[in-house]
């Protein structure tokens, strides 16, 4: 799980399902539960944990905003590893920066909706430990999907691109 | 070597036993197929609104008819003059391909829609929004967006993607 609203809920299904099975157990309690399965040893360093995560992820997307806003290619790609982003070269990324605001206009707002895990692919470590953020963006001309890719290696979080549809 | 299934409810008693619940092994395991894989599943909550009701029934029956495979069941959503977009041929190839990447279908957990894209001149699909589901399967969890669109009093889909 990767959202405390996600973990929330499970806690939630788990005192229903419990209850169900007639026993009884506080709901802070089954958060206690949810997080230790996670691997967590209490709810609190679970939260805490989740809220870090989603906070980088909100940086890291105000940092493309802008980026795109300057048409900055290099602010854009500072949080990818250089290696993985050879193909998308300063001339795509303006390419796709015409299109989006072609297509979609200026950005207004977001609004958090969610996680994935990305798809895990042999010969692709990043995709390990990736979690896909997703958020409703307001823009201008039309609503927008937004979708980013963030893994770690050796301490370090990286972006996988950042994707509107 | 224990299966994933056994090793949660080994990880879920333990838990259950940290905060005073003492159940049995057998127990857990039923909890935890109680649980399925998306505790949030909202199609079981009474508060959720028309639209996202109808969006968990149109997913169904997609589901139903891309996990058959059945064509006939999976295309029923969609307008008829969009089909030529999907043949029966290219249908089943895309359904083998998708299996073999994702594995058997557990369960979806809803995230939520959003507005479909307006392009001036483009009104094959009125009134669309694009729902979202993290949608899990047995090699690996997908974001599934379905868009569903109305006209004329009938509602149908657009298109169904993993994304």
């Amino acid at each position: 799980m990767y959202t405390t609203m996600q973990v929330k809920a499970h806690a939630s299904r788990l005192r229903d399902v419990l209850s169900e099975m007639g026993h009884e157990i506080k709901y802070s309690h089954c958060l206690e539960v949810v997080s230790n399965i996670e691997g967590y040893p209490d709810w609190n360093t679970h939260a805490a944990e989740l809220n870090r995560n989603q906070e980088r992820a909100e940086q890291y997307l105000d940092e493309v905003l802008e980026s795109e806003q300057e048409a900055s290619y290099e602010k854009f790609t500072r949080r990818c590893e250089k290696k993985y982003i050879v193909s998308f070269t300063e001339a795509k990324f303006l390419r796709d920066l015409r299109d989006i605001r072609e297509d979609f206009g200026n950005y207004v707002s977001r609004e958090f909706m969610g996680c994935v895990a990305a798809e895990r692919r042999e010969r692709d470590p990043r995709t390990e430990n990736m979690v896909r953020y997703i958020w409703r963006g307001i823009f201008d001309k039309n609503d927008v999907l937004i979708t980013m890719g963030i893994y770690h290696d050796g301490g370090t979080y990286y972006m996988d691109g950042c994707g509107y549809q | 070597m224990r299966s994933v299934k056994e090793t949660s409810a080994t990880q879920l008693r333990e838990a259950l036993s940290g905060v005073g619940l003492q159940l049995k092994y057998s127990e857990c395991v039923d909890v935890l197929s109680k649980l399925g894989p998306g505790c949030a599943d909202r199609a079981r909550n009474p508060d959720s609104n028309d639209d996202q009701r109808r969006a968990e029934q149109f997913v169904d029956q997609l589901y139903e008819g891309m996990f058959e495979p059945n064509y006939t069941k999976f295309t029923q959503l969609f307008e008829e003059k969009f089909l030529i977009h999907i043949s029966e041929a290219e249908f089943h190839k895309n359904m083998r391909e998708e299996q073999e990447k994702l594995g058997a279908y557990i369960g979806r957990e809803y995230i939520g829609s959003v507005r479909g894209t307006k392009r001036v001149g483009d009104d094959r699909y009125p009134n669309l929004v694009r729902y979202l589901w993290r949608s899990f399967f047995e090699k690996n969890e997908a974001l599934l967006r379905v868009g569903i669109y109305e006209k004329g009093g009938i509602h149908y889909v657009s298109g169904i993607h993993f994304i």
